[in-house]
């Protein structure tokens, strides 16, 4: 009698993954048997749990290998992602704390979620495997409409939580869709085997187009490309603003990061379908870029602004797969890391900026910062900066390789959009500056002083704008290397 | 010691940095003496690094050192380091002892002033760029320096922003020297073209296999990098900023209106002497409006009336005569004028500051209103004696050396015309130096009762420096003393200038002809003395005369006056029709450019406008909108499948 072969589940692939896991556990636990315990406390234990899960993804470097039967890729590319996520995760916990005890918002059950949605992403940049993929991406998705909702009191933030959750489950449902198509036409659900099949052009049909559209649906939903944006103004309106900058900034990099694996597949060559599939980020990349540029323009509403300014970045993100060289995916890779930091930083301004206990929604509440708050309009005079692309910045090199990648495969047409909307979209960074230094205060509404928590994650968010802006071949190096697999 | 070089610049950056940051109510009490203490420390470090050199004497080597990559683009690749050779050491120990010197002096002088603490910012950030210019390893690096010691000026002679005439000299001096910048920049950039690197050590190493002795490609690039030389050290024709740069405070026009950035142009010359040694044009054009700027600038200072404007067309001609060495290959004299002028050249700075000091007025004092001033100021009498003896050039004091090598090289480099222009403009010197000395300090006052009650000596802080200065111009010559047959200065520096053979040519034809340097230097004494006998006749034993000699050759006189309406010239030439160009492009602007640009930004606000209606938050809706976009997106791959 031959025993069972165990298969061989290699754990210390998840190392990281299970960090987060047990952090998040331990924190239920907490909240349910110890409520009473103090919001710093938890918060302290939170960024404890991410600390070590990021100790632990830099002591794995170098790593490359498959685990849990072929559906585990772990990699540097993968431990560079995990390093993203754990990074925005810390920023988000630090800008959290104070705001959840000003609203009232359960914070054990709240970090809790933002956990488990981090462990998602962390479980889409590992996936090799569509089923993988999709249940990061759900476990993400799940937990950020519960967070979208959390502030009870707000009927914005309820009907946000119900526009996400609707429209996300019928993304889900164009995206289980595609990867049903493609399971028909590979049998299989491994993306290694899959990109092989595609390598030596097998099932080269229509059919394999509609599915990856589908797939492309799908994650463009994720990641707001237009025409799947729409939910994003009115969800990030309504979120609870650290979970809105959750939502554009983690939420989107994993998106991007799915695309990547899915559409960057390992061992596939791209083509015959490489140029598919520039096509059709071409059309959704300068459709992004513009509508999201154009709806930025006209926002008064400071977080509605900064999500039109969100979609417009996926548009120039986008533009990666359109290029489709080592230069579009590094700068790709680098430009997640910037958007990261300049988004992040631009929400927590809004977030440690209040009036009489009231948060600024509009760009008009910011008037007179710069003279009440100096370093607190200098940081989002930095982070806006950034966005618009400015030279010495973080933002100037992502812009700068994302659209040199695009030229380089001759893409001239979308280069110059990007250029051109980038162009527009000063206009509107530049009105938020003109707003903190130039405009009077209204009196009757002084700023309040911040909480220390949420300074220190803008000032990391800012260091980290100036110094990578400065330094670019500081992750520059980390990225070459970790796409090497690629 | 070479590793600690990247503190000498870094120290007063730090300062500036600090001082400009910190709340002024705060810093105002630290911001003098952390300056001071910083320039203080730069100077012990470069003394240091001076006494280490000279220590290994014959095997001192330059040092060279990358800190790191700071540009790469293509064939281009410019690092951030330092150069260090005899020639850096010898401007870092002027810049930081002078600069101590200034920052001490400045701390009495600007004490009472409201902007004491930004004057501290700018200084300290002066400097830094300074030793930036002076010890960068190429030539973008020294661009950087220049750049930001531009700057700086800019800021400093603007200091007192409030009055027009300061905002006004602050943006002529800034535009003008944007002219000279140009012809730097299109030097540098053709240099590059050329030898495909701007870094120091492989130029030297290349250039000269690249270039053809005398060519065309070297003369140009030599050429242009001189106009910058001309903007920034103020020679013809684009000297016209720097008399106007005395609208700034008087230890900025000490220090880097005389002792520092104005002799950065000589030193670019001197550290490129490789370059243009081989570019016997270039050196021809030099000296010749070296020669001329001497001249010229000696004999507008003849008749000025304001202290700070003589002194200003002085430097102008100091610096012209610097140019005149650089022209006769005779660069290390050249660098020899440069150290022994900013000394005296900033003591006399400060001197006519202690007398604006004690006027209680910032510019602008009519030379013929004051006198007298030795009964009352005898400390500020004796520096400023000592001072404008030097710049006369009697031995034994600073400027006679200098000035004597600068000459003697003029002479048997064979350019006549040169030369004698350079003796009448040693005539004047002496000549325009004690009249200005007597005009302040002899006779008596000639102002107002209550000006002269208010009078006094200026506090130790600031004639202290003073009394330093004049030690410095008493004695600095005395390094090239040819001591036991070694001209000491020389000799040091002499591997900096080793690749140029003419030089070493000139020296040796020099040591032949003592007799010929003999003979010059007593011609050069007797051109000083009837100078100073002169000034002295003219404003001291028979002051009637200078008005009845105005009247004589009034016509002479005016143009003098006016600086050989070299300004008005300007105005008329460029300014203006400038001006009238710029009104003309102005409306396309308005009109076409802007007009236009408004009816572009109502177009997009106004479509953008359009596409928010459409955001009405409905849920079916934006369904829907998935699914045309999804439906389109299959048809559009499918379309180019």
């Amino acid at each position: 009698m031959t025993p069972i072969a165990f298969p061989d589940l290699a754990f210390s692939t998840i190392l990281p993954e299970g960090i987060l896991l047990t952090t998040a556990l331990v924190i239920l636990l907490i909240d349910l048997f110890a409520p009473k315990t103090e919001p710093i406390n938890l918060t302290l234990s939170t960024l404890v749990g991410i600390a070590l899960a990021f100790v632990s993804t830099q002591a794995m470097k170098g790593v490359s290998e498959l685990g849990f039967s072929g559906m585990i890729l772990r990699d540097d590319l993968s431990l560079y992602l995990d390093q993203i996520f754990l990074l925005g995760a810390g920023l988000v916990v630090l800008l959290s704390q104070h705001y959840c005890s000003r609203l009232r918002l359960p914070y054990g059950e709240y970090l809790v979620l933002l956990l488990f949605s981090t462990l998602g992403m962390m479980v889409i940049a590992i996936s090799a495997d569509l089923i993988l993929l999709f249940i990061g991406i759900e476990l993400l998705s799940l937990s950020l409409f519960v967070l979208t909702g959390m502030n009870k009191s707000s009927l914005l933030s309820g009907e946000a939580s119900v526009k996400y959750f609707v429209l996300g489950a019928f993304s889900t449902g164009f995206l289980v869709y595609g990867m049903a198509f493609l399971f028909g036409l590979f049998r299989t659900t491994n993306l290694v085997t899959i990109g092989e099949a595609i390598g030596v052009g097998v099932h080269a049909t229509p059919l394999l187009v509609f599915g990856f559209a589908l797939v492309l649906v799908g994650l463009g939903f994720k990641i707001s490309l237009a025409p799947f944006h729409m939910w994003a103004p009115d969800v990030y309106q309504g979120a609870p603003t650290p979970i809105t900058a959750w939502i554009a900034t983690g939420s989107k990099v994993a998106g991007f990061i799915a695309l990547v694996r899915i559409f960057s597949l390992p061992g596939a060559s791209f083509q015959p379908f490489g140029e598919l599939w520039a096509t059709g980020f071409w059309l959704l990349a300068m459709l992004t870029m513009i509508i999201g540029n154009a709806g930025a323009l006209v926002q008064t509403n400071l977080k509605r602004m900064l999500a039109y300014s969100s979609i417009a970045h996926g548009g120039y993100l986008s533009m990666a797969f359109v290029a489709q060289t080592q230069l579009s995916m590094q700068a790709l890779l680098f430009y997640l890391m910037a958007y990261l930091l300049m988004t992040m930083g631009a929400f927590g301004v809004v977030i440690a900026v209040t009036r009489k206990g009231e948060e600024c929604h509009a760009i008009a509440d910011l008037a007179g910062l710069a003279k009440a708050h100096p370093l607190l309009a200098g940081l989002m005079a930095v982070f806006m900066l950034a966005l618009a692309g400015m030279p010495l910045t973080v933002g100037f090199f992502g812009k700068l390789w994302l659209f040199g990648a695009a030229m380089q495969s001759h893409y001239y047409a979308l280069a110059i959009v990007g250029i051109l909307t980038t162009i527009l979209s000063f206009y509107y960074y530049l009105r938020v500056i003109v707003f903190m230094y130039m405009k009077e205060a209204d009196e009757d509404k002084p700023f309040d002083t911040p909480a220390i928590a949420p300074q220190i994650a803008l000032g990391v968010a800012a260091a980290g704008v100036v110094v990578l802006g400065l330094f670019p071949n500081w992750i520059w190096k980390t990225i070459t290397l970790s796409t090497g697999t690629l | 010691m070479s590793s600690i070089l990247w503190l000498i610049p870094l120290l007063p950056g730090l300062a500036a940095l600090i001082n400009g940051l910190a709340e002024p109510r705060y810093i105002r009490v630290y911001a003098g003496y952390l300056a001071a203490g910083a320039m203080g420390l730069t100077f012990v470090l470069s003394l240091a690094l001076l006494i280490q050199a000279l220590g290994q004497g014959e095997h001192f080597t330059p040092i060279d050192r990358d800190f790191y990559t700071w540009m790469e683009a293509g064939a281009l690749s410019i690092p951030f380091g330092v150069y260090v050779d005899q020639l850096t050491l010898v401007m870092m120990m002027v810049v930081s002892l002078v600069g101590t010197i200034i920052f001490v002096y400045a701390m009495g002088y600007m004490k009472d002033d409201p902007g004491y603490v930004r004057f501290f910012t700018y200084m300290p950030l002066f400097t830094f760029f300074m030793f930036l210019l002076v010890m960068g390893n190429s030539l973008p690096l020294l661009f950087v320096g220049w750049e930001g010691v531009g700057l700086c000026s800019y800021l400093l002679i603007g200091y007192y922003y409030d009055r027009d005439y300061a905002a006004e000299a602050g943006k002529k001096a800034f535009i003008v020297n944007r002219i000279g910048d140009f012809g730097f920049m299109l030097g540098m950039l053709i240099l590059f073209w050329y030898a495909g690197t701007l870094k120091f050590t492989d130029l030297f190493e290349r250039a000269p296999h690249l270039f053809e002795f005398g060519g065309t490609a070297i003369t140009m690039i030599t050429l242009l990098l001189f106009v910058g030389a001309t903007g920034k050290s103020a020679q013809i024709p684009l000297f016209v900023w720097l008399p106007d740069a005395m609208a700034g405070p008087t230890p900025v026009s000490a220090l880097i209106h005389a002792a520092t950035m104005v002799t950065a142009g000589v030193y670019m010359v001197v550290r490129l002497n490789l370059l243009f040694t081989m570019a016997p044009m270039t050196l021809l054009v030099i000296g010749v409006i070296g020669g001329l700027t001497a001249l010229g600038a000696a004999s507008i200072a003849l008749v000025q009336r304001d202290a700070k404007k003589i002194l200003a067309y002085s430097t102008i001609s100091q610096l012209g005569y610097m140019f005149i060495a650089c022209g006769a290959g005779a660069y290390i004299a050249a660098i020899f004028h440069l150290m022994t002028h900013a000394f005296f050249k900033a003591c006399l700075f400060l001197g006519a500051g202690s007398v604006l000091h004690a006027f209680h007025r910032t510019t602008d004092v009519d030379v013929f209103e004051v006198g007298g001033l030795r009964q009352k100021m005898p400390y500020t009498r004796w520096t400023f004696l000592i001072a404008t003896l030097a710049i006369a050039g009697i031995p034994p004091l600073a400027g006679f050396f200098s000035k004597d090598e600068i000459l003697l090289h003029s002479f048997t480099a064979g350019s006549l015309v040169i030369w004698a222009m350079g003796v009448a403009a040693a005539f004047c010197t002496a000549f325009y130096m004690f009249r200005l000395y007597n005009l302040l300090f002899s006779g008596s006052f000639r102002g107002s009762e209550e000006d002269w009650h208010h009078i006094h000596e200026a506090t130790p802080v600031m004639w202290v420096p003073l009394a330093v200065l004049a030690v410095f111009s008493l004695c600095i010559g005395w390094l090239n003393m040819p001591l036991f047959g070694v001209e000491g200065f020389h000799h040091f520096l002499e591997p900096v200038v080793a690749q140029g053979h003419q030089e070493a040519s000139h020296a040796a034809a020099t040591n032949d002809h003592f007799a010929l340097e003999l003979g010059l230097a007593v011609l050069a004494i007797g051109i000083a003395l009837a100078g100073i006998v002169f000034a002295r006749l003219l404003y001291v034993w028979a002051p009637a005369i200078p008005e009845r000699m105005k009247q004589a050759f009034l016509a002479p006189y005016t143009v003098l006056f006016q600086k050989y309406q070299v300004d008005e010239l300007y105005e008329d030439a460029v300014v203006n029709p400038y001006y009238r160009a710029c009104k003309k492009i102005e409306w396309v602007d308005n009109t076409l450019i802007i007009g236009g640009l408004n009816k572009l930004a109502e177009a997009v606000t106004g479509a953008a406008d359009r596409l928010r209606r459409i955001q009405t938050g409905a849920i079916a809706l934006y369904a829907a909108a998935t699914v045309a976009g999804m439906v389109f997106l299959v048809m559009w791959l499918l379309l180019w499948y």
